[in-house]
């Protein structure tokens, strides 16, 4: 009985220590390792992109769908073990990895990476390839617009300024009985470009580097988002408490959506009104602002040099472009033409809006975010969202919301 | 060794137990305590700071504000909680209720929906725009209702949405202490003369005092713990007029990257945990002897 107490016992611990272990480092292989995470198509594309580097070279790469959620942690633990992966596509480098990066810069050269999207460490060496763009930008349901006989531009010669959409918006309202004029996402990421678009530079570090600041641009576009809440013209709940944006548009009830590419996909599938990406208003700049993945390659892993060898495969045009088809890319590289699945003429305007947006204000604040917590800086906290949900509920004025955006700039990139 | 042997059989039979709450409570909970002391990001190392973090969070309007909401929220839910399940019960034990089974099943079901969910039912219901009971309030020549933008109202939807979910619980701890109170008190009453209040008051609610007490103590926990009913239900909102202290740490932690601040926080929030429940069981100990 004794023995088989002791035994039970034995074996109920050591369930728990299973998997504690495996320290043991890489071991040197030919195999290629690329962790990614995604939804179904995009994890496709990266095997079958896997299946002709195989064929076209012998290699295999062994490729690891990780959840996004655990992506990061996964790739620090692996970092720390001394058995990385050879490539991954992240969504952003954390400070631990920052020694270990292998430099991109051949490729990103070869490759003609877009320049607001390549992510540089001090000495301008490049660690992180983008692999893909998203981008801000405005969805009209074309079916209120029509019915309320309102034209909207469908060339980029006729782009509206924000008053006259503002106007036009309020008149398909008007004469469809619709709810509200506009719906923007309850994300600070898209603020940022209504922001750009008024010809602010949303916060920046001052002349001295020593602290953060805004711009009288800047403020006027607050102080109108803050107005357009208030007027109704789109609806409050949406920042105040989190009501789904997306869904509200697709109730085919708001006749603009201010939004991004991310859409496209899921629109083509689940909309059945006439939707359109048009082009988006701007006061004083044309402006998006850019979000997107990256490719990072390892040092300490088993298989380095396969690894490199693999990304500069895998940026080469042709093969580039069929990543970006199969996973429905907007892409990450100047001059490239792709035919999509679905969808087509939106990827279009996003395409031409991407050309047209103002670099490099139009993808700092991913390139920023990267970039700052790859040296080290903790990075922001939401302050900037946050602070703004509190003024459209008036807890405070926008004043402090500028303040408090300003504190969290400072403590999160101006000191570690 | 000789008690370890005379206690085998019990040790081996608990031993799970004893394993898990060690594996998924106590050292969690030795851990949160070490990074209340820490500087902790939730990456690179953690630097040992003292009491810092509780300095901090002592002189942090953000945390008061959100404590005091959350105690606002249980003193408010509570008693209503109480109210409608004792009421539900006494309903479903009465012999004139007719379709009891049904009833039970119907009363029953919002327990088997995760609280995530019941917030999403409630949002759609109570939808500022599309929601239904605001359609329902329009077909009514009425003027829709800002329930979320308003932060009283976004309150009442919450709480009521708290005692939809909750009442399932706590009717059944009192439907099965109604069945255990002898029936020879209550024909003994009727016999004396005595009306229903009086046999609800002087018999049925003394009868329910270890139940009321049980009640109460768990609905007050689950009130102070409340996250994610709240947090699919208006993401604390509007603004931050309904966050609730958990929805506070979990911010500061996860979204902030705040981890040793967060896990003081919540070390806060387990003492406060820690004396209502000694203080309940000390009155509830006193009432039941």
């Amino acid at each position: 009985m004794k023995k088989g107490f002791g035994i039970g016992l034995a074996m109920a611990l050591s369930l728990l220590l299973v998997g504690c272990g495996n320290g043991a480092g890489a071991k040197k292989s030919d195999t290629v390792r690329l962790f990614v995470s995604g939804d179904t198509s995009e994890g496709n594309a990266y095997s079958k992109m896997a299946k002709k580097y195989e064929k076209e070279t012998g290699i295999k790469v062994e490729v690891t769908d990780v959840p996004y959620a655990d992506l990061t942690t996964k790739v620090t633990k692996a970092v720390q073990s001394n058995d990385a992966p050879d490539v991954a596509r992240v969504s952003g480098v954390q400070p631990d990895w920052a020694d270990y990066l292998v430099d991109l810069t051949s490729v990103a050269k070869s490759a003609g990476t877009l320049d607001s999207m390549t992510i540089r460490d001090k000495n301008d060496k490049v660690k992180a390839l983008p692999t893909d763009v998203t981008a801000v930008g405005m969805f009209i349901n074309a079916d209120l617009f029509k019915k309320a006989g309102v034209s909207y531009p469908t060339s980029e010669k006729d782009i509206w300024t924000w008053d006259e959409f503002i106007e036009k918006a309020n008149q398909v309202k008007a004469k469809t009985n619709a709810k509200y004029s506009m719906v923007m996402d309850g994300s600070d990421h898209r603020l940022r470009a209504f922001t750009y678009q008024y010809g602010g530079k949303d916060f920046f570090l001052n002349s001295k580097k020593t602290s953060y600041k805004t711009d009288q641009a800047t403020i006027t576009a607050l102080k109108k988002f803050v107005e357009l809440n208030n007027e109704g013209f789109m609806p409050k709940s949406v920042w105040t408490s989190n009501e789904d944006a997306a869904s509200l548009f697709k109730s085919g009830q708001i006749p603009a959506y201010y939004s991004g590419s991310w859409q496209i996909a899921d629109f083509s599938k689940n909309i059945d009104f006439d939707w359109k990406a048009v082009y988006m208003p701007y006061e004083k700049t044309r402006a998006t602002n850019m979000g997107g993945n990256f490719l990072v390659a390892f040092k300490n892993s088993a298989n380095s040099t396969g690894g490199k060898k693999f990304v500069k495969w895998l940026y080469k045009k042709e093969n580039y472009k069929q990543l970006c088809q199969y996973a429905g890319y907007i892409p990450a590289v100047k001059n490239l033409d792709i035919k999509y699945k679905n969808g087509q003429a939106a990827y279009d305007v996003y395409n031409q809006e991407i050309a047209a947006a103002a670099e490099p204000i139009s993808g700092k604040q991913t390139t920023d975010q990267v970039t700052m917590t790859m040296k080290g800086y903790k990075g922001l906290t939401g302050a900037y969202r946050d602070s703004m949900v509190k003024v459209l509920n008036k807890e405070i004025s926008l004043d402090d919301a500028i303040k408090d955006t300003i504190k969290d700039y400072n403590d999160g990139y101006a000191k570690k | 060794m000789k008690a370890l042997k005379r206690n085998k059989w019990p040790l081996l039979f608990t031993g799970i137990n004893i394993i898990l709450f060690i594996t998924f409570f106590l050292v969690p909970a030795i851990l949160g305590f070490y990074y209340s002391l820490t500087d902790y990001k939730g990456y690179s190392t953690a630097n040992f700071v003292g009491f810092s973090n509780y300095v901090q969070l002592f002189q942090d309007g953000s945390f008061y504000k959100s404590l005091f909401r959350t105690f606002r929220y249980t003193i408010t839910l509570v008693p209503l909680v109480y109210i409608v399940s004792l009421g539900v019960a006494l309903m479903l034990n009465s012999d004139h209720t007719k379709g009891k089974f049904l009833a039970k099943i119907i009363f029953f079901l919002p327990w088997t929906i995760s609280g995530i969910i019941t917030g999403v039912i409630f949002r759609w219901l109570f939808g500022e725009s599309f929601g239904f009971i605001n359609y329902v309030i329009t077909l009514m020549h009425g003027k829709a209702v800002p329930w979320f933008t308003n932060s009283n109202t976004a309150f009442m939807v919450i709480i009521f949405a708290a005692i939809w979910a909750g009442t399932a619980f706590n009717m059944l701890q009192f439907l099965s202490a109604l069945k255990n109170i002898p029936r020879s008190l209550y024909e003994a009453a009727d016999i004396d003369g005595a009306t229903a209040w009086h046999k609800f008051w002087y018999i049925t609610l003394p009868s329910l005092k270890p139940t009321s007490f049980m009640v109460i103590l768990l609905a007050t926990i689950g009130a102070m713990k409340e996250f994610a009913l709240v947090q699919s239900l208006t993401n604390g909102g509007p603004g931050t007029d309904n966050m609730f202290i958990v929805q506070y740490i979990y911010t500061t932690g996860f979204d902030k990257m705040n981890v040793g601040y967060a896990s003081a926080a919540s070390m806060v929030l387990f003492a406060i945990l820690l004396i209502l429940g000694l203080v309940q069981m000390k009155i509830g100990g006193r009432t039941n002897e």
